[in-house]
């Protein structure tokens, strides 16, 4: 009988030992390295007016983060706490990441290169930012005949740069599946950095104007 | 011409008959209301005709409705009178100077002159001038000759915006604007309700258009049009021409404009009420300085879309070409940033609405990728692609050119392109860094699918380090290396290596296997590789890099070279003197100065102690480890009892080692050391 008393809490310890050691991304982490990147690419003088605060961490729960809720009590707080002395810190400390691999570093450049061109059209609305993370046409309008295959190559060549860069960042960080966090988490911060009067992409997919 | 019509008419007619046959009955007046009249396509409500008699040979002609409508006129025509001075003149009675108004319409109220000569129904003209329409006037002329007729209209400066919907925006995708002036003019001619030939030209300046996306737009356009047809047996037959002066037009994806000289489109076809084909039997097509097309093509009047063609296409100026129209259609590719010039004649066959067969003369072109991936110079020959098996080869020969920055020489390419598979016809030797390169098989399949895919093999041949070093902006190395790649294969971004790579240098052997390239011409080329070092002399190697000289075996390994952007980011890599190693061991006071420098940044400052006398020192072993992963390289070397590692285990006397105590080195201050060769925290003795 005292065994299996004793056994409970362990293997109670060894429940939570598993939900602590799960890798899950690092949205924290992900979003400082998005808005260093964006803030390089879009320049000081393209900043917002007014910075937003940066979402809160709830607003991307996902479904490791909700399960370790479930396990949030006082008996396996506790446990928690003893597998935390017996696991190695690093495990359960929110990885960084890397945004310094060389190709990012490449990817990083030539984006800021082609930041003024491509500024002139977010500001009149012919580009737009959209919700998964890149460049759109908003309104071919708005470009003069003759600079259209000019402005829709440079769209492509930032949407390749775009791809390449949340893909790039996902495997620098040897989480190759991380490619579709990291890039919504780039597409949120592309829209709070962005200065007032660009246009963006809501969640359904309208268009509206910072 | 209806039987009512001619009811009509001729009851008119008859009256005039009867008033103008009187012998002395001037001042004579006949009046006749009708309450409403009715005919096919056609109908009059509270028709009143007056008849007063001049003299003999005159009379005046009124007639007065309240409305007027007709299935060929919009709207309804309200407020009429017709006064016509008629004067009899042998067979034929005539009107010169007849006014029309109309007191509303769809087109405002008009106020028109009217003409005409009236012989009997079935022969009559009649011409009516000033009426204002669209902010321009027409003019409209009608003549019926034995059951036939021809029919003109001049329009001077119709507003396009102004014209009613049902002419132009009704027609055009809902949200279009499109506005202009045109002056046009219309001969038709037939019989009864069939027209047989019709005549149209057509003048138009400040021509703007757009749709509501932007899709379809032209700016300032200003163009002729004319068009002839007329009826054969049961079709049409007809040519028209089509001259662009000046404007700006974007159909998405083409952009062109039109400044200095005009763009001519002339098109002779036939066709036939009721099908669906559109045959132009001639067509051209000129864009100024960018391409003209001749040949004959079968169009689907439903889709629009070609059904058959046999186009010969000829260009003088290659970058015009490729700016106007293959760019635009190339851009997110690799291929939409080319610099292009030199003369394309080429002639394209469509059959079953699908490519058949391309064929095109080459002369002097030049094709050169702005991101420095390839250039072509001097490219001339016959391309030729069929999509069905065939015996026509393709022979290009190419002056020289860039790949991947590598200069290569003249080339001959023989090859056969048929449906989605290309393949050489005899081996290429392509001359590069001094050396050439072999190129025995290059088979292309799937071209035509979503996942093209090709295999390579090649030798290599006395290719020249110091070029090669050049080329990348490598260190400066000398020698020459020889090579073979086994099976190189392509497909979906991936190039891999089906073998080994095996490259003869230093006088040893460099064995490159697992290596895989993925997206080789894309923004992140990442190569994969294990490399395997052996029997390499340290002379030729020293000799190579300037290093100092050293003699001895080398060999050693690099696993897991991982490249992205071309720039390492791991690998594990370890180079030692072989354990049989029978080649003496000597290493020069600058060797081990830059060795020195190689693991701390420092040199070892040999020449200012006494062993600066030494010009040579022997040494038992040399072994250098490096593991790269991310920014961070750590050295290792043979253990030393003091906690640091030997680079060189020195032996004999002066006894030379040089010993490391940093393990731990940023990849780039190892890059910046490799460069300068200076070294903190090095022990000599």
């Amino acid at each position: 009988m005292l065994k299996r008393f004793l056994a409970y809490p362990f293997m109670a310890l060894g429940l939570v030992a598993c939900v602590t050691i799960n890798i899950y991304f690092p949205a924290a982490a992900a979003e400082e390295a998005a808005r260093t990147i964006v803030r390089d690419v879009l320049g000081e003088d393209e900043a917002p007016a007014q910075q937003k605060p940066a979402p809160k961490e709830e607003s991307k729960t996902d479904d490791k983060q909700s399960l370790q809720k479930i396990f949030d009590s006082p008996l396996t707080n506790t446990l928690t706490g003893i597998v935390d002395l017996l696991i190695p810190s690093a495990q359960a400390a929110q990885p960084n990441i890397d945004i310094a691999s060389p190709a990012i570093r490449k990817l990083r450049a030539a984006m800021a290169d082609r930041q003024n061109a491509m500024a002139t059209h977010y500001r009149s609305g012919a580009l737009g930012f959209t919700n998964n993370g890149l460049v759109a046409v908003r309104d071919l309008k708005l470009i003069s005949l003759r600079d259209r295959n000019k402005v829709k190559k440079m769209v492509a060549d930032e949407n390749g740069d775009r791809k390449a860069l949340y893909a790039e960042i996902a495997r620098a960080n040897g989480q190759p599946q991380w490619e579709k966090d990291i890039r919504d988490t780039f597409a949120r911060v592309w829209v709070e950095e962005a200065p007032n009067g660009y246009w963006y992409q809501d969640g359904k997919g309208n268009w509206r104007q910072k | 011409m209806t039987k009512e019509h001619l009811l009509f008419t001729g009851f008119v007619a008859l009256l005039l008959l009867i008033l103008l046959s009187m012998p002395s009955s001037a001042g004579l007046q006949m009046g006749l209301s009708i309450g409403s009249l009715n005919a096919t396509g056609w109908s009059m409500e509270n028709v009143r005709v007056d008849l007063e008699l001049i003299d003999r040979n005159q009379l005046n002609l009124s007639l007065a409705a309240d409305s007027f409508t007709h299935q060929a006129l919009p709207g309804v025509l309200e407020g009429i009178r017709l006064d016509c001075p008629v004067e009899q003149q042998q067979q034929s009675y005539v009107c010169n100077q007849g006014r029309l108004h109309i007191a509303n319409s769809d087109y405002g109220s008009q106020d028109l002159e009217v003409s005409g000569v009236f012989v009997d129904p079935e022969h009559l003209s009649v011409d009516i001038q000033g009426m204002r329409f669209a902010h321009g006037e027409l003019k409209i002329g009608i003549k019926l000759i034995e059951g036939g007729w021809d029919a003109s209209l001049h329009a001077n400066r119709i507003r396009l915006e102004s014209l009613p919907g049902a002419f132009i925006k009704d027609r055009l995708p809902k949200g279009s604007v499109v506005s202009g002036v045109t002056n046009l003019k219309l001969k038709a001619s037939g019989v009864m309700d069939q027209a047989e030939a019709i005549d149209l030209t057509l003048k138009i300046a400040g021509f703007a258009y757009a749709d509501v996306e932007g899709l379809q737009v032209a700016e300032e356009g200003g163009f002729n049009l004319s068009l002839n047809a007329e009826q054969r047996g049961s079709g049409w037959m007809g040519k028209t021409k089509l001259s662009v002066s000046k404007g700006q037009f974007y159909s998405d994806p083409f952009y062109i404009e039109v400044a200095d000289e005009p763009l001519h489109l002339q098109l002779a076809g036939r066709w036939k009420p009721g099908s669906d084909r559109l045959y132009m039997d001639e067509s051209r097509l000129l864009l100024p300085k960018v391409l003209e097309s001749r040949g004959r093509v079968v169009i689907d009047t439903n889709s629009g879309e070609l059904v058959e063609a046999k186009l010969r296409l000829h260009s003088d100026d290659m970058g015009a070409l490729y700016g106007v129209l293959l760019q635009p259609l190339l851009i997110g590719t690799m291929a939409d940033e080319v610099e292009a010039s030199g003369l394309m004649d080429s002639v394209v066959q469509i059959e079953n609405r699908e490519l058949q067969r391309f064929h095109a003369s080459l002369e002097d072109v030049n094709l050169d990728d702005s991101r420095g991936l390839f250039a072509l110079y001097g490219l001339n020959g016959q391309m030729t692609w069929n999509r069905e098996p065939h015996a026509d080869m393709s022979k290009l020969s190419i002056e020289g050119g860039q790949l991947y920055r590598i200069d290569f020489g003249k080339l001959d390419i023989h090859a056969y392109a048929q449906q989605g598979e290309a393949r050489l016809n005899k081996p290429i030797d392509l001359s590069l860094l001094q050396g050439t390169l072999h190129i025995d098989q290059l088979n292309a399949e799937g071209l035509l699918g979503e996942q093209p895919q090709w295999t390579t093999s090649a030798q290599f041949k006395d290719i020249s380090l110091q070029a090669l070093a050049e080329a990348f902006d490598w260190p400066t190395m000398e020698g020459m290396l020889q090579g073979t790649i086994p099976r190189v294969h392509y497909q979906q971004q991936r190039l891999q290596l089906d073998g080994e790579l095996v490259v003869d240098v230093f006088g040893g052997r460099i064995r490159v296997g697992d290596l895989l390239i993925e997206d080789p011409l894309g923004r992140v080329p990442e190569l994969y590789a294990d490399l395997q070092l052996s029997g390499l002399d340290l002379t030729q190697i020293t000799q190579t890099f300037s290093f100092g000289h050293m003699t001895g075996g080398l060999e050693g390994e690099i696993a897991g070279l991982h490249l992205s952007s071309w720039e390492p980011i791991a690998f594990k890599a370890r180079f030692n003197t072989p354990d049989e190693d029978k080649i003496p061991h000597r290493i020069s006071q600058r060797a081990v100065d830059n060795l020195t420098a190689l693991g701390n940044g420092v040199g070892s400052g040999l020449s200012s102690t006494f062993l600066g006398i030494f010009k040579e020192f022997r040494y038992n072993r040399i072994e250098l480890k490096a593991i790269l992963n991310g920014d961070v390289a750590e050295l290792d070397g043979m253990p030393h009892k003091s906690g640091g590692y030997y680079i060189v285990k020195g032996s004999g006397l002066p006894r030379i080692d040089v010993i490391a105590r940093n393990r731990q080195v940023a990849w780039k201050t190892l890059l910046e050391r490799l460069k300068s060769i200076r070294v903190e925290g090095m022990e000599m003795r």
